[in-house]
């Protein structure tokens, strides 16, 4: 009895909960053309990460192998633990999904539509009408989805995404053929769903929107990760500094003795350097100690737009083959 | 699995083409009703005595059934066609497949739908002609307007009947699905179907012109052997030459749609689906 009641009162150790979304070394070719190699990340929930490339980066291809829409060649994709391939229905019912453009049923109305995806989904009608209130269509639901605007439509997909509340919430650009109004709502709502802690994987090509909504960011290029971690580490990682000398001479000749400072880019008495991040202070006292003249040394601030810009351009001309993934930031974890 | 099937039934039945096609099916018996009332009334006396036959009970029985399969071989292909191809032209299946439905499942609903489709079509299409041979009996025919049968030896016959009728369908049904997931073309696989549905009479019947063995090659005929199990006679008389056993085409029918049903899941299950802009 006594080894029964310690044995009751020893709380069995709870396993960590899965992580929302796991992927590991996703791979789909086409023929010869590898359209996704070696993608592997992690979502932990509550985190909202943007999924950024240039068009036919692969972004979509992820999406769609995580969806079970595209047959990957190699690779794992585990929802909340649930395997998506061998449990598609386990797994995928934690997940809500908006694909590039809005697919609906045109002859039937918006009610209707999200009516079947209810039934396939089963949850109660009700939730009907809360989503469509939430994306301001409750007026229009009874209209047939053929007479809906592009902007209409988005909006429609964006209520058939959150109808039975998934816990991963994939968003391919939400905000395409909307008017500046709705794209402010859009981004409103994704905001507010990001904000009540739902965990989003959101493809945007406005990066400015990215910058504001997402906690985490991922990067591809030619269907390889070529940067990712959280934003803020890879916006405030800067190491680009702008310094201003009278005396480039004597800058030269500290800069040789500096392995590990990379000059940039030089005009007139503007030197752009590149300096590793725990380096900043030695450089400093470098200059001052060699009597170098300093009228202005600043960190330039690097928008996610000039970040996406460096790390697509840079793999697209840099070496004319694609640049190898970079293993520090391998995986997205808060 | 249900649940899926449910849906689809919801799909099919709000679907225009559909309900077109019911609504022509009707037209299209009540068009055939006309032309044989007169062809009875003013015909030469032999022909005039055959369409009598047809408008009369039991002839008008399995009259109704022969044109309900007659029409159906056509539009029930171009039905199946269409609401198979617009899951790929509109892009629907990127809404209905990430809602973790299996993908067998998915095509499984489809097709159980199609052939709930397909029962409603030959009811309502062997229903005009069925609800109106009493009344041509009596008014214009001058004959009983029922007669009494031998009830139990009919009583198969009268329930086989739509049994078969609706069974001979399945084949362009299945086929026109099985082609529409291959190529993912609805012009295609209605031309092929259709194409079929015409063709296989004539060619069984060049075949076994040829005698040997090249008249055992219809046998193997999907849409000729679907044909015969509706036209077989439910209330006896001759069977028309060439026809294949009953028992045979019902065999051969059922191999061929499992082999098609099982290689289309399988193909289904394979191909990636694309993701293309939507109009």
């Amino acid at each position: 009895m006594r080894v029964a009641s310690v044995h009751a009162r020893q709380a069995p150790i709870s396993a960590p909960p899965p992580p929302v979304l796991e992927v590991r070394g996703l791979t789909k070719r086409y023929g010869r053309r590898v359209v996704l190699r070696d993608l592997s990340l992690t979502l932990e929930p509550g985190q909202v990460l943007g999924l950024l490339g240039p068009n036919g980066a692969g972004k979509t291809t992820a999406i769609c192998a995580l969806l079970g829409l595209v047959r990957p060649d190699a690779g794992e994709v585990l929802i909340l633990g649930n395997d998506a391939r061998r449990a598609p229905q386990a797994a995928l019912r934690h997940v809500g999904a908006l694909v590039e453009s809005p697919t609906f049923y045109p002859y039937l109305s918006g009610w209707e539509n999200l009516a079947i995806l209810a039934r396939l989904r089963r949850v109660p009608e009700r939730q009907i009408a809360t989503s469509l209130d939430r994306v301001g269509l409750t007026q229009a639901a009874q209209q047939r989805v053929g007479t809906y605007s592009l902007g209409m439509r988005q909006r429609l997909a964006i209520a058939a995404a959150i109808l039975h509340e998934p816990a991963l919430l994939i968003l391919d650009e939400p905000t395409n053929g909307l008017d500046p109004q709705g794209i402010v709502e859009v981004r409103e709502l994704v905001r507010s769903l990001a904000a009540s802690g739902q965990t989003i994987l959101l493809c945007s090509h406005v990066l400015a929107e990215v910058q504001q909504t997402c906690s985490h960011v991922l990067i591809l290029a030619h269907g390889e990760p070529v940067a990712s971690g959280a934003l803020a580490d890879l916006l405030t990682g800067n190491r680009t500094f702008r310094l201003r000398t009278p005396e480039r001479a004597r800058l030269h000749t500290v800069l040789q003795q500096l392995s590990w400072v990379q000059v940039l880019e030089e005009n007139g008495e503007t030197v752009r350097l590149l300096i590793p991040p725990e380096r900043q202070e030695a450089f400093s006292r470098l200059l001052v100690e060699h009597g170098v003249p300093v009228l202005e040394l600043c960190r330039e601030e690097t928008t996610l737009e000039q970040f996406f810009l460096t790390m697509t351009e840079a793999d697209t001309f840099a070496s004319g083959e694609p640049r190898r993934r970079r293993s520090i930031w391998s995986r997205v974890r808060g | 699995m249900l649940q899926a099937v449910a849906v689809e039934w919801f799909k099919l039945r709000r679907l225009r083409l559909f309900r077109v096609s019911v609504l022509l099916g009707i037209a299209l018996s009540l068009f055939w009703l006309a032309f044989a009332l007169w062809m009875a009334q003013r015909g030469a006396p032999a022909v005039r005595e055959q369409f009598v036959e047809r408008l009369t009970f039991p002839g008008a029985y399995e009259q109704a059934f022969l044109l309900a399969g007659g029409f159906g071989e056509t539009f029930l292909a171009i039905v199946t066609a269409t609401f198979v191809a617009n899951e790929y032209s509109w892009g629907t299946w990127r809404l209905i497949l990430p809602t973790g439905l299996p993908r067998w499942q998915a095509l499984g609903a489809k097709l159980l739908a199609l052939l709930a489709g397909t029962v409603v079509f030959v009811l309502a299409t062997a229903f005009v002609p069925l609800s109106a041979a009493p009344l041509l009996a009596a008014f214009w025919l001058d004959r009983p307007a029922l007669v009494a049968p031998d009830m139990e030896a009919w009583l198969v016959a009268v329930l086989l009947l739509p049994v078969r009728t609706v069974g001979s369908l399945v084949a362009p049904v299945v086929l026109a699905l099985a082609l529409t997931v291959w190529t993912r073309s609805q012009s295609v696989a209605v031309g092929i179907t259709i194409g079929l549905v015409l063709t296989e009479g004539v060619l069984a019947a060049l075949l076994q012109g040829l005698g040997g063995w090249w008249a055992k090659i219809p046998l193997f005929f999907y849409l000729w052997n679907a044909e015969a199990i509706a036209r077989t006679p439910a209330f006896g008389g001759a069977v028309p030459p060439g026809t294949p056993p009953l028992g045979q085409a019902v065999l051969v029918v059922l191999c061929w749609t499992l082999v098609l049903a099982a290689l289309t899941v399988w193909w289904f299950q394979r191909r990636d689906i694309e993701v293309r802009a939507s109009s």
